[in-house]
């Protein structure tokens, strides 16, 4: 499209983006108002003379090819409100952003997905649920959507990798800041298997506003949000109060009451959101009917007979829906320890259970019906 | 009027011999000593003079030259007191036979006459007896720690005119004797046992696994959750000490002048557990006159080393030599002194910061990156010669009262002394005694698979994201694992219970 360079120059000059709505009213087009005179300018009521000044000068100095070389130089895309490309959800959304920047071309054929979202300081129980949920979810071809933070975030990205892959996350920062650094691996993952989308310029630090911006994103491009973990005034429930105003449906998986972190997706439910527990639920929510058969089907066909020892049934048993601790696990059987601790390996390379920090031990849902 | 005593002194962990020569001549009444004295040794002629007037001898009033030869070698330490004074005696004719001359002679003076103890007399008796001297005159304090050196006189003397008269002839004094073996068939005792530490058991697993193949550990954990405990009760797991072994110890105990004085023996092995404020040098060993430091202090025994990443960075890093070849070189212009120092390495770190990362009763408030900053600081070629990590959870006082009594020290140490002697018939002829000291050849010839094992290695690196560091690690240990178990080849079970031990090597800290 030739006029991407134009809604580039929009985007780089920052009065003009600040205001790039009202301009749209008026201009309609963005070639329209980067070669718009300063008579046009005033005329809108939006600028004093300085900002004009200002931005006169400034569509000066920028060599919109340039930029657009640069970009291409850098591996980074763009997609504009105008473009075909653009994600459908998305630009239903009040104020869509009018330019992503991407990496990783999942996004240019993107159709639909589901927000994971959550607490940073999760708990292992939500975040194996968290990861579990993305799994199937993607096993069966929905996108993940989530934003790459720590906590949760990072679980949904990761639990979406495992299957087909499919997971964007969205930043609120420039596309070439690694930010949590921990998660430059699953940068790297994201960008070659799904994608990176943020609508701020390169080299945006993440400053705290943008992240409710970035949450508008978030909800903006899926179908449903689900919150996994929140405390009460987590980000992850503005990105639920977006997906409301964005008309997308609001999902929570409820905890105990004595959880800090279950606060926000229990006043959630208590508000009207949808009580979910799986991945199926999450689906027929969404009204992806013919996916929870499939993923019934799935299941069934993928499990593969794996035989436990009874030791190690045992040992499923006793850790029930709770973490426990290697010390509750020792006292409880009379083996040798020795022996114990071997089950336990076997258990986790078989899937059955999760290894947290401090010797912790949590069962997956894996083999569940 | 001349005069010539034997005396030796110490350099590192050797002895060599000082001849203490005296001459008295006529001039104006002076004092000199030279052959590089220290300044314990200028002193001396204060504690000399002294010492023989308030004995009721007599000291001349006259030009006194005592020279310690070898002239070039620098002498330090209140050990030449006694030898001086005798060498006056001698040179004076107040000493009137001749028997000085095949007796070696050390000892501190105090102004009244009386002797006090020194250091490193181990070592000068054993080097005497190689040299054929006869017998050695020494305080009563060192007198066993000298006598555990068979076929050498030893005489106690309390005071210098008990020395006088001994060699005057006109005292009898009775060589000390020791009975080494009485000594050693008796069992060792310590004050601490395995069965107080309660709960813990998978800590104490590993605490055996680490006795039985050699293995250096990090202990992982809150605080209060009881690591200090735990590592300090590891010695009465370890093998007992060999004759040979503990000579060695006490040897350096000697030098260190930490001997207690009740047992001229160390038979316990060692556990030193030094604060994290300590020096290089107080830690490696060094100073002007060198003196072992706490890694030698700790050989044959345990190096406790408490929050291991507040240790300073060069602190640290002068572990790895050690670690390696089991001793350590010091450096001076002149020479180089090497202090035996192979130990077990115990080190006990909190998983961040705060200290309370993956704990269930508090939050941890640290940042990922904050942790791994924590985490850093332990380099990682000296995370490469710990094979063992295992977490101690904090135990909650419900759980504390719960837990049942715990296994003695007593059984845990007969199945350590069993896979040693697996270990030791299997390195026959090689330079290494246990598992962990294996290099990567031995590792391939001694760690053979069942298939079974060899693919739940690989599946367990590929998928619990194990780094490549580990795959070593875990066939030494599970190498162990199989030893306390009587197997000829490692086992599944065995390799599983082995991958438990690398905690850190997960991508659970994040």
């Amino acid at each position: 499209m030739s006029d991407e360079k134009y809604w580039l120059g929009c985007k780089l000059i920052p009065e003009i983006d600040k205001k790039i709505w009202f301009l749209l009213d008026i201009f309609k087009e963005p070639q329209i108002i980067w070669k718009a005179g300063q008579k046009d300018l005033a005329k809108t009521n939006l600028f004093d003379d300085n900002s004009i000044e200002k931005i006169i000068r400034r569509r000066k100095e920028i060599d919109l090819s340039f930029e657009l070389k640069k970009l291409k130089e850098e591996k980074i895309g763009i997609l504009t409100l105008s473009d075909p490309q653009y994600p459908k959800l998305l630009k239903e959304i009040p104020y869509p952003p009018p330019l992503l920047f991407y990496q990783g071309d999942l996004i240019k054929k993107y159709e639909y997905g589901v927000a994971i979202v959550g607490s940073r300081r999760a708990t292992l129980h939500g975040k194996v649920i968290a990861e579990e949920i993305a799994t199937e979810l993607s096993s069966v071809g929905v996108t993940i959507v989530s934003g790459l933070a720590r906590g949760i975030d990072t679980s949904a990205h990761q639990g979406a990798l495992k299957e087909k892959g499919k997971t964007i996350g969205v930043l609120g920062c420039g596309i070439d800041i690694i930010y949590p650094r921990e998660n430059k691996k699953l940068y790297r993952e994201i960008a070659e298997k799904g994608s990176l989308v943020t609508e701020f310029l390169a080299g945006i630090p993440p400053f705290q506003q943008n992240f409710p911006r970035r949450n508008r994103i978030i909800s903006g491009l899926s179908l449903g949000v689900l919150v996994i973990e929140a405390g009460e005034k987590s980000g992850a429930l503005i990105t639920a109060s977006f997906a409301l105003d964005q008309n997308r449906e609001v999902m929570a998986i409820p905890g105990s009451i004595k959880n800090k972190l279950s606060a926000g997706p229990n006043n959630l439910i208590k508000q009207g959101a949808c009580l979910v527990k799986d991945a199926s639920d999450v689906l027929e929510n969404l009204g992806l009917k013919s996916l929870v058969s499939f993923l019934k089907e799935k299941k069934l066909r993928d499990k593969e007979p794996i035989q436990l020892q009874p030791f190690e049934q045992k040992i499923l048993d006793f850790l029930g829906e709770e973490t426990k601790n290697i010390d509750e696990i020792l006292r409880s059987f009379s083996e040798d320890p020795s022996f114990v601790l071997s089950q336990l390996t076997m258990l986790e390379l078989k899937g059955y259970i999760r290894q947290a920090p401090g010797k912790n031990y949590i069962r997956t849902n894996y083999n569940e019906q | 009027m001349y005069a010539k005593v034997r005396s030796a002194a110490v350099y590192g962990l050797e002895s060599y011999q000082v001849e203490v020569e005296v001459d008295i001549s006529s001039g104006l009444p002076n004092f000199i000593i030279v052959g590089l004295p220290d300044t314990a040794i200028q002193e001396s002629r204060e504690r000399v003079r002294s010492s023989i007037i308030n004995s009721e001898l007599e000291f001349p009033l006259k030009r006194i030259v005592v020279n310690l030869a070898p002239a070039d070698i620098r002498k330090e330490g209140p050990s030449f007191d006694l030898p001086i004074a005798l060498g006056i005696l001698k040179a004076t004719g107040q000493i009137k036979t001749n028997l000085i001359k095949d007796y070696l002679i050390l000892g501190e003076l105090s102004l009244d006459g009386k002797l006090r103890k020194v250091d490193g007399t181990l070592p000068i008796s054993l080097q005497a007896k190689e040299k054929g001297v006869k017998g050695i005159v020494l305080p009563a304090q060192n007198a066993l720690e000298a006598a555990i050196v068979n076929g050498l006189e030893v005489k106690p003397v309390n005071h210098l005119r008990e020395a006088l008269e001994f060699f005057n002839g006109e005292k009898e004094i009775n060589s000390v004797q020791f009975n080494l073996e009485s000594i050693f068939s008796g069992n060792i005792q310590y004050e601490l046992d395995f069965s107080e530490v309660k709960g813990q058991e998978h800590v104490k697993r590993a605490l055996e696994v680490a006795a039985s193949g050699g293995h250096n550990v990090l202990m992982i954990g809150p605080p209060g959750s009881g690591k200090t405990m735990l590592a300090q009760r590891l010695p009465t797991i370890l093998p007992d000490l060999s004759l040979e072994e503990s000579i060695e110890v006490t040897k350096i105990y000697s030098v260190a002048g930490l001997l207690p004085h009740n047992s001229p023996l160390v038979m316990r092995r060692p556990f030193r557990s030094p604060h994290h404020t300590i020096s290089v040098a107080g830690l490696a060993g060094g100073g002007q006159y060198p003196r072992p430091g706490e890694i030698s202090l700790s050989h044959q025994g345990v190096l406790f080393l408490d929050e291991f990443p507040e240790f300073p960075k060069n602190a640290l890093q002068v572990l790895r030599q050690p670690l390696e070849d089991g001793k350590v070189t010091i450096s001076r212009v002149s020479t180089s002194i090497t202090y035996p120092a192979m130990f077990t390495l115990i080190g006990a770190m909190n998983p961040c910061p705060c200290g309370y990362f993956g704990d269930r009763l508090r939050e941890c408030l640290c940042s990922p990156s904050k942790i791994n900053q924590y985490r850093g600081k332990i380099s990682g070629p000296l995370m490469d010669r710990i094979d063992i990590h295992v977490e101690v959870p904090r135990l909650t006082k419900e759980e504390l009262t719960r837990a049942s009594e715990g296994e003695l020290s007593k059984e845990i140490k007969e199945r350590v002394e069993k896979a040693r002697r697996i270990q030791r018939e299997r390195f026959k002829g090689l330079k290494i005694t246990c598992n962990a000291q294996m290099k990567p050849k031995q590792i391939k010839n001694f760690c053979r698979l069942t298939l079974d094992a060899c693919n739940l290695l690989e599946k367990a690196i590929e998928e619990l994201r194990l780094s490549a560091r580990s795959y070593d690690k875990i066939l030494k240990v599970s190498r162990t694992i199989a030893d306390l178990d009587e197997k000829e080849v490692i086992e599944i079970g065995h390799i599983a219970e082995a991958i438990q031990y690398r905690s850190l090597d997960r991508n659970l800290w994040v």
